[in-house]
């Protein structure tokens, strides 16, 4: 599945990057049909933004070395993400504020 | 003494995990992450945020309509040619760790053909939204917002075109059908209670046929906040391939004069972890945009 090799980048393991494209490639073309073919809209979110975060998670493990590199880099890594999600969860409650004032207005 | 020995000797061989230019690289990813999730985020709420019309339908356009201003076949098509050109840049960074270097020319090469390709699709497809009005502040939210715009057109361009002519010469015939349909239009709009959808379809279709009257090309529920979103996440995405691209022609030239060494991997490990990063940041607006 890989081998490692010394560089002057230093030493690198190179997983099959072939089979990753490979999954990549499965994995955007179930994405893009599944869009059309599941009914309610919830699954077909829930459905392809899983299937991206699975893609972004591959990228990011084997392009990117994420998953032989050592610690430091999840130390910038793992707040930068926690922060971004955070982010998203504090502009939640104005998407819910819509809907709050939707029904106090009766639409 | 042992010890400080045992320490002086762990002093000099101690190597840092990564060179400075690769923890530099993460750090600014990082930065990057945080950028490109308040877009994101920033979106979802606008998008989320829009409350339905008074008539129940959508106040933002439907990714199922055959009103939706995309394609979700070039946004497929693209999102392919950012996964393949993912795979050349890593195979580049695998070649330049063995030292074949006409190998990584080969690579980055195609990895540039690839981007390349990928903003060509991507300025047919702006192109496109330009031809059709599709331009922030330029789009008919509803019937009333188009009869607004249209009168306001309809009276500067007619104004603008009978003070172009000449006394006592007829006009153009282009010109001349201009006129006649503007002046058709301004009395319509200005005599329906509520523009219908005939007079709807007659004021898209005179834009197209009439460029010189200036008509709204679009009438769309949420058009304009969907195209600023949609402008603001591509083409910031876009200036992130385009800036890859150039360092990417720059190692080419490098590699394609004989210089390119071994002293260069860092250099193409750090920019394709850049370019991995780009096509993260597509992963995620390809189905945000054009699936969902």
């Amino acid at each position: 599945m890989s081998d490692a090799h010394g560089g002057h980048a230093g030493n690198h393991v190179h997983p099959n990057y072939l089979l990753v494209f490979v999954g990549l490639l499965i994995l955007t073309s179930i994405s893009f049909f599944c869009s059309e073919a599941i009914g309610s809209k919830t699954t077909t979110v829930l459905l392809v933004m899983g299937l991206s975060s699975l893609k972004v998670l591959l990228v990011a493990m084997f392009f990117m070395h994420v998953k032989f590199e050592g610690v430091w880099l999840y130390v910038i890594l793992v707040p930068t993400c926690v922060i971004a999600t955070v982010l998203l969860c504090v502009l939640l409650p104005d998407i819910a504020k819509v809907g709050f004032q939707s029904v106090i207005s009766g639409g | 003494m042992s010890t400080a020995v045992t320490v002086a000797h762990k002093a000099e061989t101690w190597t840092p995990p990564v060179s400075p230019g690769k923890f530099a690289m993460w750090l600014f990813l990082g930065t990057e992450i945080m950028f490109f999730t308040a877009l994101i985020g920033v979106y979802i709420v606008l998008r989320q945020g829009t409350p339905p019309l008074a008539d129940g339908s959508p106040g933002w356009p439907d990714v199922a309509a055959n009103s939706y201003p995309l394609n979700k076949y070039f946004g497929g098509f693209n999102t392919l040619v950012l996964i393949c050109s993912s795979f050349t840049v890593v195979m580049a960074h695998r070649a330049i760790g063995e030292a074949r270097f006409k190998s990584v020319v080969n690579w980055l090469l195609l990895t540039t053909l690839l981007g390349f390709g990928f903003m060509g699709i991507k300025a047919y497809e702006y192109r496109s939204k330009f031809a059709h009005g599709i331009v922030p502040g330029r789009v008919a939210q509803d019937p009333e917002d188009l009869r607004a715009r249209a009168m306001l057109s309809l009276e500067s361009s007619l104004a603008s075109l009978r003070a172009a002519g000449q006394p006592g010469v007829d006009p153009a015939p282009e010109t001349a059908a201009a006129i006649g349909v503007g002046d058709h239009l301004i009395s319509a709009l200005r005599d329906a209670p509520h523009p219908d959808g005939a007079l709807v379809g007659e004021v898209l279709h005179a834009a197209h046929e009439h460029p010189a009257l200036h008509l709204p090309h679009t009438m769309l529920a949420g058009g304009n906040l969907w195209a600023s979103c949609y402008f603001a996440l591509t083409g910031f995405h876009a200036l992130h391939v385009l800036g890859g691209l150039v360092v990417f022609v720059g190692i080419i030239l490098v590699g394609a004069s004989g210089s390119l060494t071994a002293g260069h991997a860092t250099l193409v490990e750090n920019m394709g972890l850049y370019w991995h990063f780009v096509d993260i940041v597509w992963i995620f607006l390809f189905p945000l945009l054009y699936l969902l």
